[in-house]
């Protein structure tokens, strides 16, 4: 079965592509299988169990040819099918600024916009994306004008080390469009999945709070 | 204007909003080729001996470069623990021999051309063991717990036993913590290039000397052959503080290939690489006269160490006698060894994990004498430090105390358990005080001041994400007379000038201290060129009446006989002008004062009673730690100490199976650490004092801030419930 994800999932999705539950029910999937997502924890998972059942076979995982629309620009790259979209953003075409906390869709450090709504990237597959709008942190400033998130970001010194804020920021910018920031409560609850271990997390429901216009509170 | 004491936004904020700020596994690859990625295997029994290791899939699968194992790793010397950092740290040699004394212990390392590739690799090794019963836990070896005298010196004041015997009232009870990681977001990564003339490391960690040293030792080099980076780190909070085997199997990858290598270790394996707080047990006796006041304090703690590091880690203990103006103090420490990773310090090793038991143990007195908690800290406050008999060398605790309180409203409470409601919400209110050892490190700065008028201060410490860069810039445009703008830090290159360890709160006040003497001496410098230079406003002047604002050097009392840094410069045709300043930090031996910050804690719980969930709905926490050099990045600081303490109360226990010593839950789905919805809105307040014994008064804030959280927590679920849990965390299973 795995050596034919990739193709089954190039073959792409309707418009929209796969929604996040399906990326993560896909996610669990793979892992089962052992092979083919190429996600360190899965492999941690398949050596912890005993005698995995790997079948060499269905690891030829030839590299393909895809392009990616990123911030806005055509990107054509090389991976293979088990690479993710966080792996293919980060060593593939050098955008260093989506982050990975965990590699096992827990922490958020690595979301990203995929036609506007927020995904953990470390959870998906590169050549699941090929036909999808990607915006990653570098792409959400307009020339040197940040982001209104990006502005409350610093404003609010919603940040310590900084290596949480790029996922922070993404999420923020779409659970405002997503009508999520009515209230510190509903902030508080939308912005969960972004994990912030300096413990930010005050500072940040005020930045978001503020760039959606609603005032620091 | 001065600087210091000013809510400047950090200097390296815009970096990090956009997602440009480099941490060591960002950094582009030299040539765009070379980068190669190395995965560890790590050892799934945590004790016993590897028998045989079969690599043949491995080594045969797609772009695999090398696998190291014991049986071909470059031969490594010994670390001795001094010579890296302090007493807590991995003494272990990695990948030397056939045994295995932890889960998670490093067996193989693969090397492959990508990071799909060596993650694949590192499946297919196929390792056997003959596997031994482990030690689990501290439980499971506590008969044979041992002493340390060296380690933890049974810290001593009067006749403990004496004091109990004499008391009115004694509390007896015995607390447990447990294991917790530090977990920053950044996990440890390193990358390194080893040629034959340097050996070039960029790391995530807490001290790159330390790495610098530990590495020259380990592979036998000489330190100026490694050079070592960190700019940005994702966080550490002790766990990057550590000498731990990231950045040596990485070493030996680098060499063995002669490619750039990059380790990157994983979520799960941050479970044991980079060692935990320990799991401790501590019982306390405290002994009172009917009014509350201390007739003793005792506390008798047992902590795991691991199997395999040669001395001890650090004694717990060790604060417990200076809260409290108690005339008799005794506590001790045994350490039982686990097959477990060597514990390391976390937010803090001492006070941070000791001062729970005492904290709850003072909440149980209150609550037997039915006299207020806080009320009771009021009549044991120490005049002077108890365990040494020192003056303090400032000390604001009491004036914690009263603004927190006020702040939070403490005086509505009522003193009943279970007396407050919010609907179904059983409503619970606690306080605790935090007290941490302030201190600091030898540190070298250098100022240097360009012809533009532009300054750059440099140090070789490293910025955890705490605001360093900041605050050195801030101190240093200060001392050199210069606006902020005009100053830039620049930290994490062992290149630099010699800075310490980001550790023991000390950053700040190393860091501040050694950019302001280099400031200083900066200005002193341009001062002789100009009142010796015919051709300046200033020639003639006596240096002692020359002032600095914003960059302008004018003569005391006419303003207008003065000229600009730059000017100064141009004019000598110097194209920078640069000095140094070296802190010493003042003696352990022979102090004549006793440095300490200290914090109050109040905070309330809702907790369900049909649920046992548990909810920190406010949280105000007064500190004092000397002055604040930067009261934004500070706020953040301490807002996210609590958090950190919330985590501690509520949800962070790392569990092992105690028949196999694996952690059974190393995950982020496993090991809650607080979410966004966990945290309430926390008021940070800053009670300020100027300190005569501490250059610039910079006493610290990375640990205070989490220290007194938990217990404060936990005594304000004792206050909703009416239930005491004496074992962290606090999960709803405890209180049904
Ligand atoms: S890295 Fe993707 S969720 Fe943590
Ligand atoms: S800012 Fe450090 S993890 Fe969020």
């Amino acid at each position: 079965m795995p050596d034919d994800v990739g193709s089954r999932e190039s073959a792409g999705r309707a418009a929209g592509g796969p929604s996040r539950r399906q990326v993560l029910g896909r996610g669990a999937l793979l892992g089962a299988a052992t092979v083919g997502a190429g996600v360190a924890a899965q492999a941690e998972a398949a050596r912890a169990a005993t005698a995995p059942p790997v079948r060499e076979e269905t690891l030829a995982a030839e590299p393909v040819e895809i392009s990616l629309r990123v911030n806005g620009r055509e990107r054509t790259l090389s991976v293979e099918p088990r690479t993710t979209l966080l792996d293919a953003l980060r060593e593939r075409l050098g955008l260093t600024g989506t982050k990975k906390g965990c590699d096992q869709g827990a922490c958020g450090a690595c979301t990203v916009l995929v036609d506007g709504r927020r995904v953990n990237s470390c959870l998906t597959l590169a050549v699941m994306r090929r036909d999808a709008e990607i915006t990653t942190i570098e792409g959400l400033a307009k020339g040197d004008e940040l982001h209104p998130v990006q502005r409350a970001f610093l404003e609010c010194d919603a940040f310590q080390c900084g290596y949480c804020t790029s996922g922070q920021i993404m999420s923020a910018a779409a659970l405002i469009e997503e009508g999520h920031a009515g209230s510190p409560g509903e902030v508080r609850e939308w912005m969960s999945g972004n994990i912030c271990r300096c413990g930010a997390y005050p500072n940040i429901v005020a930045a978001v709070r503020q760039a959606a216009g609603g005032g620091a509170r | 204007m001065s600087a210091v004491g000013q809510p400047l936004a950090r200097v390296e904020g815009r970096l990090k909003v956009t997602g440009a700020a480099r941490y060591t596994a960002d950094l582009p690859q030299d040539d765009g080729k070379d980068l190669v990625h190395a995965v560890a295997v790590c050892a799934t029994v945590a004790k016993g001996r590897i028998t045989s290791i079969d690599a043949r899939q491995a080594r045969a699968a797609g772009g695999v470069l090398e696998l190291i194992t014991h049986r071909n790793a470059p031969r490594l010397r010994p670390v001795p623990a001094q010579e890296v950092f302090g007493p807590a740290h991995e003494t272990l040699l990695v990948l030397q021999d056939d045994r295995v004394h932890y889960s998670g212990q490093p067996v193989a390392v693969v090397v492959a051309d990508t990071l799909e590739n060596a993650t694949h690799a590192a499946s297919l090794v196929r390792v056997e063991y003959a596997a031994e019963r482990p030690v689990a836990t501290l439980f499971e070896g506590i008969d044979d717990a041992f002493d340390s005298p060296r380690h933890a010196p049974p810290a001593t004041v009067g006749d403990a036993d004496r004091g109990l015997a004499e008391a009115a009232v004694v509390i007896d009870r015995t607390y447990t913590t447990p294991a917790q990681h530090h977990h920053p977001m950044e996990t440890m990564a390193t990358t390194v290039r080893w040629t034959a003339e340097e050996v070039t490391v960029h790391v995530s960690t807490q001290t790159i000397s330390m790495i610098r040293d530990g590495l020259a030792t380990t592979f036998g080099l000489r330190p100026e052959q490694v050079r070592v980076v960190s700019e940005f780190l994702g966080g550490g909070f002790g766990g990057k503080g550590a000498w731990c085997w990231p950045s040596v199997v990485t070493a030996m990858a680098a060499r063995l290939t002669g490619r750039q290598v990059r380790l990157v270790t994983t979520r799960r394996q941050m479970f044991a690489a980079t060692g935990q707080r320990p799991h401790s047990v501590q019982r306390v006796r405290l002994g009172a006269r009917r009014d509350g006041v201390l007739t003793a304090i005792a506390q008798d703690c047992v902590g795991d160490t691991s199997a395999f590091y040669d001395t001890p880690p650090f004694f717990i203990g060790a604060a417990t006698p200076v809260p409290y103006a108690a005339p008799n103090i005794r506590t001790t420490q045994r350490f039982v060894r686990v097959n477990c990773q060597t514990p390391v310090p976390m937010r803090s090793p001492v006070e941070g994990v000791g001062l729970v038991s005492i904290e709850s143990a003072m909440d149980e007195l209150a609550a037997e004498l039915g006299v207020d908690p806080l009320e009771l800290r009021r009549r044991n406050y120490a005049e002077r430090d108890p365990n040494s008999g020192l003056p303090w060398s400032s000390n604001g605790l009491l004036e914690c105390y009263e603004r927190g309180a006020r702040r939070f409203g403490w005086p509505e409470r009522n003193p009943k358990p279970r007396s407050m409601r919010d609907g179904r919400y059983l409503v619970g209110w606690g306080m605790a005080t935090a007290v941490r050892h302030a201190g600091s490190d030898p540190t070298s700065a250098l100022v240097r001041l360009g012809a533009d008028g532009r300054a750059v201060v440099q140090i070789g410490s490293q910025d955890l994400g705490t605001g360093t860069f900041t605050i050195m810039t801030q101190v240093a445009a200060d001392a050199l007379g210069v606006p902020v703008a005009m100053m830039r830090a620049e930290l994490g290159d062992t290149d630099l000038p010699n800075g310490g360890g980001s550790f023991g709160s000390h950053t700040a006040a190393s860091v501040a201290a050694a950019a302001r003497l280099a400031g200083e001496a900066l200005r002193a410098k341009v001062i002789r060129i100009a009142v010796a230079d015919d051709g300046s406003p200033l020639s003639g002047a006596s240096p002692d009446d020359v002032l600095v604002d914003d960059g302008y050097l004018f003569v005391r009392g006419d303003r207008s006989r003065g000229e600009r840094y730059a000017q100064i410069l141009r004019r000598n045709r110097l194209q920078a002008v640069d000095a140094t300043g070296e802190h010493t930090p003042p003696p352990r031996e022979g102090a004549t004062v006793a440095r300490w910050a200290f914090g109050a804690d109040f905070t309330e719980v809702k907790v369900d009673p049909e649920l046992g969930t548990v909810r920190v709905t406010r949280h105000v926490k007064a500190i004092e730690a000397g002055r604040i050099i930067n009261p934004r990045t500070a706020r953040s600081q301490v807002i996210g100490g609590v958090v950190m303490g919330i985590g501690q109360a509520l949800t962070e226990a790392t569990e092992v199976d105690r028949r196999d010593a694996r952690i059974t839950n190393a995950s982020f789905w496993g090991y809650h650490v607080p979410v966004n919805a966990d945290v309430p809105d926390i008021d940070a307040i800053f009670v300020e004092r100027d300190d005569p014994h501490i250059p610039g008064s910079v006493k610290g804030l990375g640990e205070i801030a989490t220290i007194g959280t938990a217990p404060a927590i936990a005594n304000a679920v004792f206050h909703a419930t009416g239930k005491r849990v004496r074992d962290l965390p606090i999960t709803p299973d405890k209180l049904l």
